[in-house]
């Protein structure tokens, strides 16, 4: 069975029901309260080797307005995702065991690459390079701190994300 | 102000139109399109304007454009100037202060250009080119190549300017925007460069400190320049500054810095015409364009055409922008492939 889903007006999918956690709807999520942010999904990928990727989505339908606030409310969010979907994976939170599908759970977690990942609908190509630079700025003690490698924080638009096939 | 520029046949600038100009204005293009070409083109239009006339000079316009053409490109003879293989002669139709000034000649030229037409009235103030290189730890060495020599190697934006910085700064009240605008130069060294007149050397003071000029920082002396221009009074309201390449030696946190203090400078008057390859000096202009809702026209040289725009009406397609987006590219294939 396959999932998608349309989220920021992008249609999401089909990803196979074992490779998406989606975060922002889970009970893991929800059970945490208010107050905290968080990203859409996160998406098991196949990257270089055979080995396993681990893609945190955040979906957006618009452009800052707030430049400042918007990159921080980013950070927060794929911060956040990071660390729940870590937590989740090495079973923490009671009910992960059964609310995180299979995958996740045999996860080489010191292994597999972790990437954070911005997508917006509808940007203008010649603005993701500044967004990208000041994400990549503001994720840099998480990056830091977790061991993952560089280029792991990007900002792409929608162009990008079908082209990856993210989006149909 | 310059107003309109239109050249032919000039060397590499096969045909351009370039109208409605403003205090800023800002050229790119990759490297050999002919960037710096267009500036001295206009440097040398710009100084047969003002050094008509002046004083008790007795030279006719078409005389001082001739040297000043011949000094500035250092060619053989003017005549190489016009571009290989075209067909007419090589035409400069500017306008300044709403007057026309034009002339035009072909290749066999050797000095006299027979055909020059001046309807602006003589000007008081004095352009300047600023090169890439800063000129202060040469300027003994550009005038005595030049004033006893005789000899090509440093043209005439190189010569007119270390005569421009021998004058000596004037005491007393300048102009409101000009001491604002030295206070910002200064203030970004945490210092500033002096003409020593007791050992005829340029040093740079920083508190009790003095250093001599070739333990300097490359930009720190460029910024120095503009300082002692704006200082000795050589640059009025309505000079015209050529810059090329103001990023080369400065730091992105200066290049913006300049564009600040070049935008107030623009303010009071005085008319800048900046060739780059820089991302920071294009962003920085394009944010001062709209944060100030001022004109800043642009041309660019795409696809072996040179395109008029403005970056008040947003950021036009250009080599810089394009290659800060390929980078980006390259860099997220890397990372999702």
């Amino acid at each position: 069975m396959s999932i998608s889903f349309i989220e920021s007006g992008m249609n999401f999918g089909p990803y196979a029901e074992d490779e998406i956690f989606p975060i922002e709807k889970s009970p893991l999520y929800k059970d945490l309260g208010q107050g905290l942010m968080i990203a859409e999904f996160v998406l098991i990928r196949p990257g270089v080797n055979g080995a396993e990727e681990v893609w945190i989505i955040e979906a957006k339908s618009s452009a800052p307005k707030c430049f400042a606030n918007y990159i921080e409310e980013i950070r927060q969010k794929l911060t956040n995702s990071v660390q729940l979907t870590l937590a989740s994976c090495l079973k923490r939170h009671q009910q992960a065991g059964e609310l995180l599908p299979a995958r996740f759970l045999r996860l080489d977690l010191g292994a597999c690459t972790f990437k954070c990942i911005l997508i917006i609908n509808v940007f203008r190509k010649d603005w993701l390079p500044p967004l990208q630079n000041a994400l990549v700025k503001e994720m840099h003690s998480l990056v830091k701190t977790m061991g993952f490698r560089p280029g792991s924080v990007s900002v792409i638009n929608d162009d990008k994300a079908r082209a990856l096939k993210l989006i149909h | 102000m310059l107003n309109s520029v239109e050249l032919d046949n000039f060397g590499p600038l096969r045909h351009i139109r370039w109208g409605e100009l403003s205090n800023i204005n800002l050229i790119i293009g990759a490297n050999s399109s002919g960037k710096t070409f267009l500036l001295k083109a206009l440097y040398c239009s710009m100084r047969t304007l003002e050094e008509y006339q002046r004083g008790n000079d007795q030279r006719s316009a078409a005389e001082i454009l001739a040297d000043k053409l011949y000094w500035t490109f250092q060619a053989d003879k003017i005549g190489d100037l016009v571009t290989k293989n075209s067909d007419g002669p090589l035409t400069s139709r500017v306008r300044v202060d709403s007057r026309e000034f034009r002339y035009s000649f072909g290749r066999d030229t050797t000095k006299n250009i027979a055909s020059l037409e001046n309807h602006v009235p003589p000007r008081e103030s004095n352009s300047i080119f600023l090169p890439p290189k800063e000129v202060l730890s040469l300027q003994s060495i550009i005038l005595k190549s030049r004033d006893v020599d005789k000899e090509f190697g440093f043209d005439d934006t190189y010569y007119d300017l270390a005569r421009a910085l021998r004058i000596t700064p004037t005491k007393g009240k300048n102009h409101a925007h000009f001491a604002k605008a030295r206070e910002s130069l200064e203030d970004m060294f945490d210092g500033k460069v002096e003409f020593d007149s007791k050992t005829s050397r340029w040093q740079f003071k920083k508190g009790n400190q003095k250093f001599p000029i070739g333990a300097t920082a490359e930009g720190v002396k460029k910024i120095a320049i503009l300082d002692t221009l704006l200082g000795n009074r050589y640059l009025s309201k309505d000079s015209v500054v050529f810059i090329d390449e103001p990023e080369s030696a400065l730091h992105p946190v200066a290049i913006s810095r300049l564009i600040e203090i070049i935008v107030s400078l623009a303010a009071s008057g005085i008319q800048f015409f900046i060739a780059s390859h820089s991302y920071f000096v294009v962003k920085a202009l394009y944010v001062a364009a709209q944060k100030q809702q001022m004109p800043v026209p642009v041309l660019s040289f795409i696809k072996d055409h040179w395109v008029a725009d403005d970056l008040l009406s947003g950021m036009p397609d250009n080599p810089i922008i394009d290659e800060s987006i390929r980078l980006y590219e390259e860099e997220v294939e890397l990372a999702l492939g």
